[in-house]
């Protein structure tokens, strides 16, 4: 599966999932993908059959279908998922398995796990997290929606926008206000199930890429959601949010690693295949040198994921490696996507060749679980660099004596 | 149903493979060991005899330490016990019949009713472990088995030859060698990969019998030439049946 040996992250069971995740996609999902493109969401049953193998449920307890194993198991995994010729599809499953259901895991009690994870893990039941709204996203202390208790409900208020999963899901994890007064300390996490009344979904069609994802805006009108389906404490919602953020950076960092590869992958057989003045692309130095660098600065995207998933599963605080991850990850792979396409001349820009479609998919992850600019200020804080209260301009300047 | 499987790790033809600098080896550019082929085939016949009429899958294979990943994984796709027979020595001196000898041997501690192999490596593709083995233990063996039936207490077996097949009746123990394409080998599921990661693979350490065959140089084949265009669509026939027939090809 490497294209050059190097020391293994891996150990003998990752590699054998690896194989199986490659085979699945490459006979299950690679021969639909155009097909699920142009319907704008995977089939149901995908969920099922990635439920029968197991491989949604790979860090879940074992009482409930999971498989109980480390965060390198879900790189492994990630890895060869994101092989998949419709970044989307990959999108949508992550948001099920690492950027939704966890919360559940992490903070649900035994009665709600006993009660949703078995049919999260065998793929019945799809998840999907909404945080951002209309005038909220990197800022997300800024939400409006709200949830009041009343009696043995909280009676919900408001609308989330570019929801992934919205149309498939089943369970929503829904970030609300429950005591606005109090910002970022009163907001809350509910479940709330399809169907409950003044919960609506609607479609928003029209995306530059991942289109074989089902993105949606989901509004809130007293929708009433049983108390029992608050997950975690009250008013501790953003905190949970937060320390769940990191896994979602981190997988989806290893997915644009994966679609980056294959990306460079495409563009050797390409180049390696295309002849112009007599000679075959990759025969020009340039062309060696440019996918040479690029699989370098590759490389060191992927290896920054190994040590993001390493520091997760040393139970270390990963915020600052994760965030580095996400911020690099990003820049790499569209990198990668921008030469590789330039590398295929004209037919890179036709649908004909997977490049087109994966140079617009891959420019999501600048902006989703985590825009890039949001990335930079969490390392910036880790590094001591914090912005201070902007000095009203008559106040004179004083000579800092140091920190 | 006691069925053994003895399986090889082969390297992954999707890896770019080129020759040795001492002519003798396959080397690959990756790392990466996959289960052979037919080899794959075998185990999943071998569990859909043991989930239909009970019994018990063990896996056999001869190579280096490392080949336990690929017992592994036929565990995680079912089966239910591994041993390896660890190879010492060169790697030139494991031919066909060292191999067959070493796996006879532990054969014979092994309690089965039947014995599969996949019908060739991917690799050496000598196409002999099975039948010396068969030979070696004094069973039948039938070659190039494409599917396996169970009628009043015997086994049926047919195997593919040209225009029909045989079919042949025999009662355990015997060996089969299997053909790829006779089943379609299940994803193993990542529970199964957690099982077998607790698994302990018993390993015995085995050294080389005298192999009378030995390999003296691999060669790529030579370059092909690139092909000849004779012309397009109707117009290009007698041109062609021409060729065909300089070629002694039709007649």
């Amino acid at each position: 599966m490497e294209m050059y040996p190097m020391y293994s992250f891996f150990s003998e069971e990752h590699r054998i999932l690896k194989r199986m995740v490659r085979q699945f996609v490459e006979e299950e999902l690679n021969p639909h993908v155009d097909e699920w493109e142009e319907a704008g969401l995977v089939p149901r049953e995908v969920f099922k059959r990635l439920g029968e193998l197991g491989l949604l449920g790979i860090r879940f307890p074992e009482e409930y279908g999971g498989a109980g194993a480390d965060m390198r198991t879900t790189v492994a995994f990630v890895e060869e998922l994101a092989r998949c010729r419709s970044r989307g599809i990959v999108m949508g499953i992550l948001v099920h398995t690492d950027m939704s259901s966890p919360h559940l895991v992490r903070s649900g009690t035994v009665e709600q796990q006993r009660r949703f994870l078995p049919e999260i893990i065998s793929g019945k039941k799809i998840c999907a997290i909404a945080l951002t709204e209309p005038g909220a996203g990197s800022d997300l202390a800024g939400i409006g929606t709200t949830a009041r208790r009343e009696g043995k409900n909280y009676i919900v208020n408001g609308s989330k926008v570019f929801i992934t999963n919205a149309i498939n899901a089943d369970l929503f994890f829904v970030l609300v206000k429950t005591a606005p007064e109090l910002g970022h300390r009163g907001m809350s996490l509910l479940l709330i199930e399809k169907g409950t009344p003044g919960f609506e979904v609607q479609r928003m069609p029209k995306k530059l890429g991942m289109h074989g994802s089902d993105t949606g805006e989901l509004t809130f009108a007293d929708c009433p959601v049983p108390v029992e389906n608050l997950i975690g404490e009250e008013n501790r919602g953003f905190y949970q949010v937060m320390s769940g953020l990191q896994i979602e950076r981190l997988v989806s960092s290893v997915a644009m690693v994966g679609h980056a590869q294959q990306a460079i992958e495409d563009a050797i057989q390409y180049a390696q295949e295309r002849e112009l003045f007599g000679r075959r692309l990759a025969d020009f130095q340039v062309t060696r040198h440019k996918l040479a660098r690029l699989q370098t600065k590759l490389e060191a995207a992927r290896q920054l994921t190994y040590a993001a998933a390493r520091t997760i599963d040393e139970g270390l605080d990963a915020t600052a490696v994760v965030s580095m991850c996400k911020a690099f990850c990003a820049d790499v792979a569209c990198e990668v996507a921008d030469e590789c396409l330039q590398l295929h001349g004209g037919y890179g820009y036709m649908e004909e060749y997977d490049i087109a479609r994966l140079y617009r998919d891959i420019r999501l992850w600048k902006i989703g679980a985590g825009a890039t600019e949001v990335m930079y200020e969490v390392i910036a804080k880790k590094m001591g660099l914090q912005e201070q209260e902007r000095r009203a301009p008559s106040e004179p300047v004083r000579a800092e004596s140091g920190r | 149903m006691k069925i053994v499987v003895c399986l090889k790790r082969v390297l992954d033809t999707q890896e770019r493979v080129e020759i040795a600098p001492d002519g003798k080896r396959l080397v690959s550019t990756g790392l990466d060991y996959v289960m052979n082929t037919h080899d794959e085939c075998a185990v999943e016949e071998a569990i859909r005899i043991k989930e239909a009429k009970g019994g018990q899958v063990t896996v056999l294979s001869l190579g280096p330490s490392g080949a336990t990943e690929t017992i592994r994984e036929a565990i995680a796709m079912g089966a239910d016990e591994g041993l390896l027979l660890e190879a010492e020595g060169d790697e030139e001196a494991w031919g066909p019949k060292s191999t067959a000898s070493a796996l006879a041997e532990a054969l014979k501690g092994l309690e089965f009713d039947l014995v599969f192999f996949g019908l060739e490596s991917g690799d050496g593709s000598h196409h002999q472990v099975g039948l010396a083995v068969a030979e070696a233990l004094g069973l039948p063996a039938v070659d190039g088995v494409k599917k396996i039936d169970f009628q009043d207490g015997k086994i049926v077996v047919r195997r593919a030859v040209e225009l029909g097949e045989e079919v042949f009746e025999l009662e355990p123990p015997a060996v089969l060698t299997l053909v790829d394409g006779m089943n379609r080998p299940r994803h193993p599921s990542l529970r199964g990969i957690m099982l077998a990661k607790r698994k302990e693979i018993k390993t015995i350490k085995v050294a080389p019998r005298e192999e009378p065959l030995r390999l003296i140089q691999l060669r790529k084949p030579p370059e092909r030439a690139g092909g000849e265009i004779l012309g397009e669509g109707k117009g290009a026939i007698p041109k062609l049946l021409e060729k065909l027939h300089e070629a002694g090809l039709v007649r």
